[in-house]
């Protein structure tokens, strides 16, 4: 099942120690994710990226407003959702297979099944050699592959990815992005990838949504009309990419900043 | 099916690995070894001789001799064995319960933020209290039993566990903690599987340091009172003027604190081999 997404007039305050006024994270945020679609959320740091992954995973509430899930208001940690963030988040003293397992312990599967699906995803994220690995033994392409394959074997209906390949090198970056998109394709899901690479954003979704500095509101969503979201790499050779790209930067006001 | 092949083929090449690794660690080693051998030969050395020649008498300091000596009379007529085994038995089992009840503390105030609030000034207190201080008032409690001995090793080893442990309980990665929430685990399902592997490490540090301090409690819970172990033979020793005894005890006492720090180690090599060790 393939379900959409929705922001509907969210803001989320967090009280301050020692003060009054509560810290404002994002206001009045509303946009809609659809069904099977990959909405890349750029903005300034501080634009309440994390609150907005919070929110969607259900492990905070919105101070106003909702957040949907196929119709549905969050109120809780969902079955709906999967998560990934820079960090990989493998637990260091489990194999690759046991980590990508982690998610399903908490449902009622047999032990045989989890193997068996967790070595599925292993297989799509071309890890299954690596599969009887600790995360040590593994460099950070091959882990964040690995939080990849942990993500999609609870068949979550939306993925968050939180800024997933900024630890990376310029390269490893590359393949990586270019192998995420291949895997999201093939499967279909809701996507909602935060990120500071204005580039990645573009090459990697349908749709851009741009957040203004603290506290986030929408500034622009951008829809990116370009065939081959599964090829990051071939969108990235299209002159058209690179006038999205500098849109973005203008819309940003980075030059201006730098200056 | 081929799951299991997978298994089986990494079982095989982790043996392999683990083999090459401790050959190669042995041929490294063998130099370190010679070299402290070699020490250990000039150090015994000017003790056998060093004293003799200084004109130090052998009451002051007994030579190596001396001590072998007294060793086979102190086994021969002293029953060295029995305070061997007392002492070793006290140590061990003060050592097991005090780690088990300063894990099991550590984890219950990790969990509770409030109960750590309430009760941590009361732990800072008892931690500062000297422990080794309490052996008298244990004895005017339990009289010359082992519980005396056994209280005292309990608690100098409860508190450095207790810390390393709600300590480490405090610093377990948030992000983790939310994944596992995210994934709809329920409280103990977080606390088994992340939190308390999480606290693996700071856990096997804190037995560490417990280790060495064991054989503290049950050598003073002897010095203070009852008619056995090594701590007694130390007083004993000291009231006939027999140094080369005290010097046999205190022999002793290390070897059965380096015997429970090696088998902390050994058991940390086991459990925490996830953990890339740094190489020098």
């Amino acid at each position: 099942m393939v379900l959409a997404l929705d922001f509907i007039g969210v803001t989320k305050r967090f009280p301050v120690a020692g003060k009054r006024e509560p810290f404002t994270a994002v206001e009045k945020l509303s946009f809609h994710v659809g069904a099977g679609e990959i909405v890349a959320v750029v903005g300034p740091s501080g634009c309440g990226k994390s609150t907005i992954l919070n929110m969607v995973a259900g492990l905070d509430g919105p101070t106003e407003g909702e957040v949907r899930i196929g119709g549905e208001r969050v109120t809780g940690p969902t079955r709906h959702v999967g998560f990934m963030l820079q960090k990989d988040l493998l637990l260091p003293w489990r194999t690759i297979v046991a980590n990508v397992e982690f998610g399903l312990e908490s449902r009622a599967i047999a032990r045989a099944e989890r193997r068996e699906r967790a070595m599925r995803e292993l297989e799509r994220c071309r890890l299954a050699d690596f599969a009887h690995h600790y995360p040590h033994q593994l460099s950070g392409g091959m882990r964040q592959r690995a939080a990849l394959a942990r993500t999609l074997a609870v068949e979550p209906d939306i993925v968050l990815l939180d800024e997933p390949f900024s630890a990376l090198d310029a390269q490893t970056k590359m393949i990586l992005q270019e192998s995420f998109a291949t895997t999201i394709a093939e499967t279909g899901i809701t996507t909602v990838l935060i990120t500071h690479d204005l580039s990645e954003a573009v090459l990697m979704s349908d749709r851009v949504v741009v957040l203004s500095e603290r506290p986030g509101r929408l500034v622009e969503e951008l829809p990116i009309d370009l065939p081959g979201r599964g090829d990051p790499m071939g969108r990235g050779r299209m002159p058209r990419a690179h006038d999205y790209i500098d849109h973005l930067f203008n819309t940003l006001h980075l030059a201006e900043r730098a200056a | 099916m081929s799951v299991n092949v997978l298994d089986a083929d990494a079982a095989s090449g982790r043996t392999r690995r683990r083999l090459a690794a401790a050959n190669a660690s042995l041929a490294q080693m063998a130099p370190d070894i010679a070299l402290t051998l070699a020490i250990a030969v000039v150090v015994l050395g000017a003790w056998q001789f060093g004293p003799p020649l200084l004109g130090v008498p052998r009451y002051i300091i007994p030579t190596f001799g001396d001590c072998l000596a007294e060793f086979g009379r102190m086994v021969a007529q002293e029953s060295l064995g029995r305070h061997f085994l007392a002492t070793l038995w006290v140590s061990v089992v003060g050592f097991a319960l005090g780690s088990a009840f300063g894990a099991a503390f550590g984890y219950a105030l990790g969990l509770s933020a409030v109960w750590e609030r309430a009760i941590s000034p009361y732990l800072l207190t008892l931690q500062i209290a000297p422990k080794v201080a309490f052996a008298p008032l244990f004895i005017m409690w339990f009289g010359y039993t082992a519980w005396p001995k056994l209280l005292v090793t309990l608690l100098i080893v409860f508190f450095p566990i207790l810390v390393n442990v709600l300590q480490s309980m405090k610093t377990v990665d948030r992000d983790l903690v939310n994944l596992a929430r995210a994934y709809n685990m329920s409280r103990a399902a977080i606390f088994w599987k992340i939190e308390f592997p999480s606290s693996m490490p700071a856990l096997m540090a804190g037995l560490r340091i417990g280790a060495t301090l064991a054989v503290i409690g049950v050598t003073v819970g002897e010095f203070v009172g009852g008619n056995v172990g090594l701590g007694f033979l130390i007083t004993y020793g000291e009231g006939q003027a027999n140094t080369a005894m005290v010097f046999n005890a205190i022999i002793l006492l290390t070897v059965i604190g380096i015997a429970l720090y090696v088998a902390v180690a050994a058991i940390e090599k086991r459990l925490l081999h996830y953990i890339p060790r740094a190489t020098h």
